[in-house]
Order: structure tokens, then C-alpha cells, then sequence
């Protein structure tokens, strides 16, 4: 039954519109990330480039138009571990704005950069002393008669330059970072280590968490992501691959090593198998805007967790619990290792997370409404009929519905992953990565 | 591959490979063991291995060697050495499926070492390079002084390598017809003696039970084989017995740090030793970045063969036996004397009417 309810509705698509099989590995976004006011959306992708995109005020409804694209990482060579590090961006930070340049974080496996990106106004030599058209070698000038040659402004370009390049502190490749509300560090962490770097030094970090075990062959579990709290500028969060949160207070030791919270369910040993541990493993973590509550994603469900309990969440929310039958094929071919990422809204009021197939699930947490929506071609096709048809045909449907139709007869493509997505701060838009096009709903 | 992949994907328990010679291989059965992870950490017997066991007293090296033995009347013999820590029965798989490939042409032996095992001699803390050959040659003379076979194929692992090299450096075996060493390597060998102490050090004293002892080996790394570890931890352990008469815990029989002043003469000029051995050699290696200059060189002239098990351990034995009994089975048969088999006699001549 259609979800009369739901307001979402497909409001624009980047990238190349063509067909899934011809899409080259390099234009696949791997990062996607609102700034702070909500009026920029940078994305990145495989081939370690950045986009920004600027919204358009004056349009009626959300509308986000091309602003700048720039080279952020290179693939490099690690000669000593005869190993390629790939150029593909992980994660973007956006930085507070200060002035009217825009800073954001970009990490690869390796390095984080931190980009200025600004507006650079070019210039060009209206007046001279001399006239063009005579020889310099005879004409008389006297002193007063000198002026300054007047420069009148030409074009604006956009301009992007790294302004500090942080490498070499990561042994293990990074998988997240995260500017503190103070505005003067960020933590960057790896699959054993968490770095705390302060944005003005780049030759320089402190080693903040350590999970390395002195015995390699010992290693059971790995950190996934990490966050600092969005206004204690002292309390961060980490999880691992077993599924546990660590909350961390810097105040109380140089190396966070010992938890001060650590967020864990219990499980129940009737469900115990032997992926029980890997899809656990905790793919996301985010705080909510207000800081009280955290929300992660491990591989079939979503868990919003309050700060104050530690022992189980709030609220358990099943995003493609189909797949749990189907976990020995998806160990098979690898999809079991997907990292899905999770978002609050602004208000905190609704989660958002991706699946496959292009699925992604928007729950709304005090109605309990989940709402599934499919990131497609079939979505921008339907905009073009009209606005009721788009309605149905994205597909407002009950979730319940469209969860059995997954189930039961679609093929699930396991290809097409929505692992990417992020809210705008103080409305009702999403921005969706799909492989290579960048979606945006709107409510 | 990401470090987390690492941590799922490389189970330490894995079922042992089905001999390839003969039975059909159950393939499923596999897969459910590993998808269950059940794997049962019950000590195993050498009776599933080889046909006898005995203690033999050998007057010249002064000491009773057990030895584990598979007999034929025809065919070559094998004779193993294993490696320092290890005993004999860490050739338990590859002796079964060499019986199994040869079609039980072949005899093999295995015995513990002075200071391994369930070996006694007067002085199990001597374990220099020339200790251990003489002691392999008095052995050797002791059994076979009646019929030794007409090929022997001496096979070492580690410091079980060094042994056989020397051995037949000194000419002290007869009918000798190759030398294979199992992933030892001087240079490589040299360099990682520091690290030994280290794992000696990080190697837990005391295990509370055999169970323990085999799922300890098995976490480590060391062995990957889960039915290898089951034949091979337990006879490196002794059990410690308290007043009462209970066992308390377990130790290993070997003390191998104090066979540290020994560790060097094992390995040294054992690349120019092995090059020079006057019969057929090989060398099985588990990695191929372990060759030193010598035997890269010596490869490169085609002074012997090298054979590299990538996915193996050290242990390359208990990790990959079919592999290994293959290889040795075609090296001998390789190596060996060429075998004209008449398939039809030949009628005798008859004399023209």
C-alpha cells in the first residue's frame, strides 16, 4: 500500500546518466558530505577528485548546481611494502567557516589534505605609463607623471589549493576523520590507531588510541570509525569490528587505551553463527547534532544509542534483515564487508541509511515510519511525467511491501549500494551516492 | 586485502586435505566443518599413521631413539628428520599419504631426535650439528645394518635440514640418492635466530591440558593445519604431575632456549654444504622472498630444485602434506634409477626348424 505520508520526492541527479555496466571504476563516489550551512555538498570519488557543488538560491526548491572540481590525492607507490595506495578520497570533513574561503579535510588511505578552496579574482593591467603603441627608449616623463599601472578585475575563478598535506602518520590505511568542535583539531583514525592532529601543524600528531596487539598474529579486531563529540571538544567515540562503542574522554589520559563508556549489546547466544561477529561489526558511527545520542550501523541494522545507557540501544531498527538467510553467499563474495553509512537529520528526528539495489531507508524515529526509497534512473524518468506520478513510481511505498518484494522475487543486485549519504543540516534534503551519480532528494 | 577481511577470512582451523590418491574427495563434508567451526582439539595416535613404533638403543650414541616406521620390502626409503621443538610425528600426514601415493612402495622413517620426543639418551642438552648426524647415522646403521634399501631419500625440516646436509656432506648414509630440506634457508635462518628468542619467550610455559596445547598452536599461527596439530602438539609436551599424583599442567619436553649456543653452528655454511652434497637436492621453501645469495645463485645454475608452497607456514609438512608427499614422490621417481618394466615377456628365441 502506498505511504501516502511520504513527502520525499526526487529533486536532482549528477553524474552520468547512462548505464550501470559501462561505469568507469574512477568516477564512483566514495564520499559524500554537506558543509555546515548546508548551502555546500562536496563529494569525491575513486579517482581522487572532489566536487563541489554550491545551491542555487532564488530557485524555488533545493537546487544544487556545479561549483568546482579540483585533483585532491595522486595514486602513490609504497616501495617499501611494495604496496599501490589508491587515490580514492574516504572521507571529507568540512572545517567551520571562518572567512569567505571554504576548508574542508580529504583523506585517502595514506594522507589528509586540507583544502582552501576560495574565490580568486583575476586581474588584468588596464593602464600603464606608456602607451602601447611607442617605444619606451625616448618619450619624456617627469616624476609626478608616474602612476601605478591600474588593474581592473577581469573573471572570478575558483580556486582550490591544499593548504597543509598531513602524510606518513598512518601505518594502517585511514578510514575516518573528524574535526573537533574547537575548531583547532581533528582526529584522523586507522584500522589500529586513532591520530590527534592539530589543523595548523602538518609534521606533527599525538597518538591518542592504540589497539595494536605486539603479536600480529593475535589481531582480533580492528577500529572502523571515530568521532569526535559535536560540542565537547573532549569526548570522542570509537567502534570496532566486534561491534562495540568506546567512548573516550581526553582530559583523563594521554592514550585513550580504557574506555569511559563502552556501548555494547549483548547477544543473544540463540543467534550466535559463526558471521554473528562480522556483521556486527559496526560500519558507522555518527552523533546526533545535539550530542545526545549516537547512531550506528552494522550490516543489517541501524542502532540509536543514548549517551547515558550503555548497556543496549534505544532503538534497533532493521534495514534488509532479508539478507540474514543469504549471509553465506554474501561471505562468498565479499558483500558482507560493505561499510553502509548512517546519518541523523538535522533534527535529529530521522535516520537515514543506504542498502542495496539502491535502496535507502529514511526511519522516522518518533513515528516509527520507515520509509523506502530507491536511488534509480526509473526516479528521474518518473520526475519528467509529473509530480503525483513521481510519487508512486519512486515508490512511497509502506516499507513492509517493499521489503517482501526484495525477498521474495527481485533479484538483489549486490552491485548497486547506496554506501554513501548525508543530510542537510537545517532541512529536509539528502544527498545519495549511487555508483557514479550523485542523487538529491527532497522533502 | 583490508585487515579486517584479514581477521575473517584466514580461519587458523581448517580440515586436513583429503589424501589424493584413492578415496573421492568429500568436498562438502569440508565446507561444513568450516562453516561450523567445530573443530575438535582431541589428541590423535600415530597408529593412524605409521604401522610400528619402537624404541631402538643405539650403544654408539649411547641413547634409545623412538622411531616410527612404515615398511616394504621394495622401494626407497624415506627417512625424516624433523626440526627443532618438533618431534617425529610431525610427519605423521606426510608418511600416511606417501604410503598412499607410492601404493605402499616405499618404506619410511621417522624418529625423535636427542632431546625431543620420547627419545632418551645421556645428554639431551647436547644438540650441536654434529651430535645430531652422528647420532642419524649410528640409527641408521643400528636398523639397516642387515639390507639397507637401495635408495635413501633423506628428508629434513629447520634444523632437521642442517642435520641431513651434514649427514650426507660426511658421506655417513650409503645409497644415498637425494636430499630434499624443508624450508630452511642460512641466510634467512641466520637472521631470524633473534626472533626465535623472542617466540620462545612469547610461547606460553605452562598449558592447562593437550586440548589447550593443540588449539594454542593453532591460534599462534604456527601450525594450520588442525589434524597435524592434533598428531604433532601433544608428543612435544610432558605432563607435570603433582603430589597427589594429578596431572597439574603441561611443559614442553624441549628446552629450546638452552640449545641457543647451538642454533648458530646448525645453520652455518649450510648453503654451500647443501649445493655441494653428491646426490639429487631439493628444497622446499614456504616464501619466495627467503632465498640468500648462495642458493639463489645455485638456483639460477640449476644446482637443485625449488619447489615453494606460498600458503604455508613454516611447517610446511603439517600445513600442506599432500602437496609435500607429491613432491617427494615425484622427486624420487625423478631421481631415481630408471625402472624398465617388461610388459610382455619377451619370448625366448626359437631356434629355426
Amino acid at each position: 500500500m502506498a505511504d501516502s505520508e511520504s513527502s520525499w520526492r526526487f529533486a536532482q541527479c549528477f553524474g552520468d546518466k547512462g548505464d550501470v555496466d559501462d561505469v568507469t571504476e574512477a568516477d564512483i563516489i566514495s564520499a559524500v558530505e554537506f558543509d555546515m550551512s548546508g548551502d555546500f555538498l562536496a563529494t569525491g570519488d575513486k579517482g581522487g577528485r572532489i566536487v563541489l557543488f554550491e545551491r542555487n538560491e532564488g530557485k524555488k526548491g533545493c537546487e544544487y548546481k556545479f561549483y568546482t572540481e579540483f585533483q585532491s590525492h595522486e595514486p602513490e607507490f609504497d616501495y617499501l611494502k611494495s604496496l599501490e595506495i589508491e587515490e580514492k578520497i574516504n572521507k571529507i570533513r568540512w572545517c567551520k567557516r571562518q572567512n569567505a574561503a571554504h576548508f574542508l579535510l580529504s583523506t585517502n588511505d595514506k594522507t589528509i589534505k586540507l583544502w582552501k578552496v576560495f574565490e580568486k579574482s583575476l586581474k588584468v593591467v588596464s593602464e600603464t605609463n606608456l602607451p602601447t603603441d611607442i617605444t619606451p627608449s625616448r618619450v619624456p616623463m617627469s616624476k609626478s607623471s608616474l602612476k601605478l599601472p591600474r588593474l581592473i578585475h577581469h573573471d572570478t575563478m575558483i580556486a582550490a589549493i591544499p593548504r597543509k598535506i598531513y602524510q606518513n602518520a598512518h601505518a594502517y590505511h585511514i578510514n575516518s576523520i573528524s574535526v573537533n568542535s574547537d575548531g583547532e583539531t581533528y582526529l584522523s583514525s586507522d584500522d589500529l590507531r586513532i591520530n590527534l592532529w592539530n589543523l595548523n601543524v602538518s609534521d606533527q600528531s599525538f597518538n591518542i588510541v592504540d589497539i595494536k596487539p605486539v603479536n600480529m598474529e593475535e589481531l582480533t579486531e580492528v577500529i572502523t570509525t571515530a568521532e569526535f563529540h559535536p560540542s565537547h571538544c573532549n569526548l570522542f567515540v570509537y567502534s570496532s569490528s566486534k561491534g562495540t562503542i568506546k567512548l573516550n574522554d581526553m582530559r583523563q589520559a594521554a592514550l585513550c587505551d580504557n574506555y569511559s563508556k563502552l556501548f555494547e549489546e549483548e547477544e543473544d547466544p540463540h543467534n550466535k553463527s559463526f558471521f554473528s561477529e562480522i556483521i556486527s561489526s559496526i560500519s558507522d558511527l555518527k552523533f546526533s547534532h545535539d550530542g545526545r545520542y549516537i547512531l550506528s550501523r552494522d550490516y543489517l541494522t541501524l542502532k540509536v544509542w543514548d549517551m547515558n545507557m550503555e548497556t543496549k540501544p534505544i532503538q534497533t531498527i532493521n534495514i534488509h534483515d532479508h539478507l540474514r538467510s543469504k549471509l553465506c553467499d554474501l561471505y562468498e563474495n565479499d558483500c558482507i564487508f560493505d561499510k553502509f553509512e548512517c546519518t541523523f537529520s538535522g533534527d535529529g528526528s530521522s535516520v537515514l541509511t543506504g542498502s542495496y539495489n539502491n535502496y535507502f531507508h529514511i526511519y522516522d524515529r518518533a513515528t516509527k515510519n520507515d520509509i523506502v526509497l530507491q536511488a534509480d534512473k526509473s526516479a528521474f524518468k518518473a520526475k519528467k511525467i509529473g509530480s503525483t506520478k513521481n510519487k508512486a513510481a519512486v515508490g512511497g511505498f509502506g516499507s513492509k511491501k517493499r521489503q517482501e518484494d526484495i525477498a521474495n522475487g527481485e533479484a538483489a543486485d549486490f552491485s548497486k549500494k547506496i554506501l554513501h549519504a548525508s543530510w542537510h543540516p537545517h532541512e529536509n534534503t539528502i544527498a545519495l551516492a549511487a555508483t557514479n551519480n550523485l542523487f538529491l532528494f527532497q522533502s | 586485502m583490508s585487515l579486517q577481511k584479514e581477521i575473517f577470512k584466514k580461519p587458523p582451523i581448517a580440515p586436513a586435505s583429503r589424501p589424493t590418491g584413492g578415496a573421492a574427495s568429500t568436498l562438502e563434508v569440508e565446507n561444513d566443518a568450516a562453516r561450523s567451526q567445530v573443530g575438535t582439539f582431541h589428541p590423535a595416535t600415530w597408529t593412524d599413521f605409521f604401522e610400528t613404533s619402537r624404541d631402538v638403543h643405539v650403544p654408539a650414541s649411547d641413547a634409545t631413539f623412538r622411531v616410527y616406521q612404515t615398511g616394504s620390502a621394495t622401494g626407497p626409503l624415506f627417512v625424516f628428520h624433523h626440526g627443532g621443538g618438533h618431534t617425529a610425528l610431525s610427519w605423521s600426514l606426510v608418511a600416511r599419504l606417501l604410503k598412499k601415493q607410492t601404493i605402499g612402495g616405499c618404506s619410511i622413517l621417522c624418529f625423535d631426535c636427542r632431546g625431543h620426543g620420547d627419545t632418551r639418551t645421556s645428554d639431551d642438552s647436547d644438540l650441536s650439528l654434529e651430535r645430531l648426524s652422528q647420532d642419524m647415522a649410528n640409527l641408521m646403521d643400528v636398523l639397516y645394518d642387515k639390507q639397507l634399501p637401495s635408495d635413501v631419500v633423506l628428508v629434513g625440516h629447520s634444523m632437521g635440514g642442517a642435520v641431513v646436509v651434514d649427514a650426507a656432506t660426511r658421506n655417513s648414509i650409503k645409497n644415498l640418492l637425494g636430499v630434499a630440506i624443508i624450508d630452511v634457508v642460512e641466510g634467512t635462518a641466520m637472521e631470524s635466530l633473534a626472533h626465535m628468542e623472542v617466540y620462545l619467550r612469547n610461547r606460553p610455559s605452562r598449558l592447562s591440558s593437550l586440548q589447550a596445547a593443540i588449539q594454542w598452536s593453532l591460534q599462534s599461527g604456527s601450525i594450520k593445519n588442525l589434524e597435524s596439530a592434533r598428531i604433532s602438539v601433544p608428543p612435544q609436551l610432558k605432563p607435570v604431575i603433582s603430589d597427589q599424583g594429578q596431572t597439574t599442567h603441561y611443559e614442553w619436553k624441549t628446552n629450546l632456549s638452552a640449545s641457543q649456543p647451538y642454533w648458530k653452528g646448525w645453520f652455518q655454511d649450510l648453503s654451500s654444504k647443501f649445493l655441494a652434497v653428491r646426490c639429487a637436492r631439493m628444497l622446499v621453501l614456504a616464501g619466495t622472498d627467503r632465498l640468500d645469495t648462495p642458493l639463489t645463485i645455485g638456483q639460477m645454475q640449476g644446482k637443485y630444485q625449488l619447489v615453494l608452497h606460498p600458503e604455508s607456514g613454516h611447517a610446511i609438512q603439517e600445513d600442506e602434506p599432500d602437496k609435500l608427499a607429491a613432491t617427494l614422490t615425484e622427486f624420487w621417481q625423478r631421481n631415481g634409477p630408471m625402472k624398465v618394466i617388461k610388459r610382455f615377456p619377451i619370448p625366448p628365441k626359437k631356434p629355426v626348424e
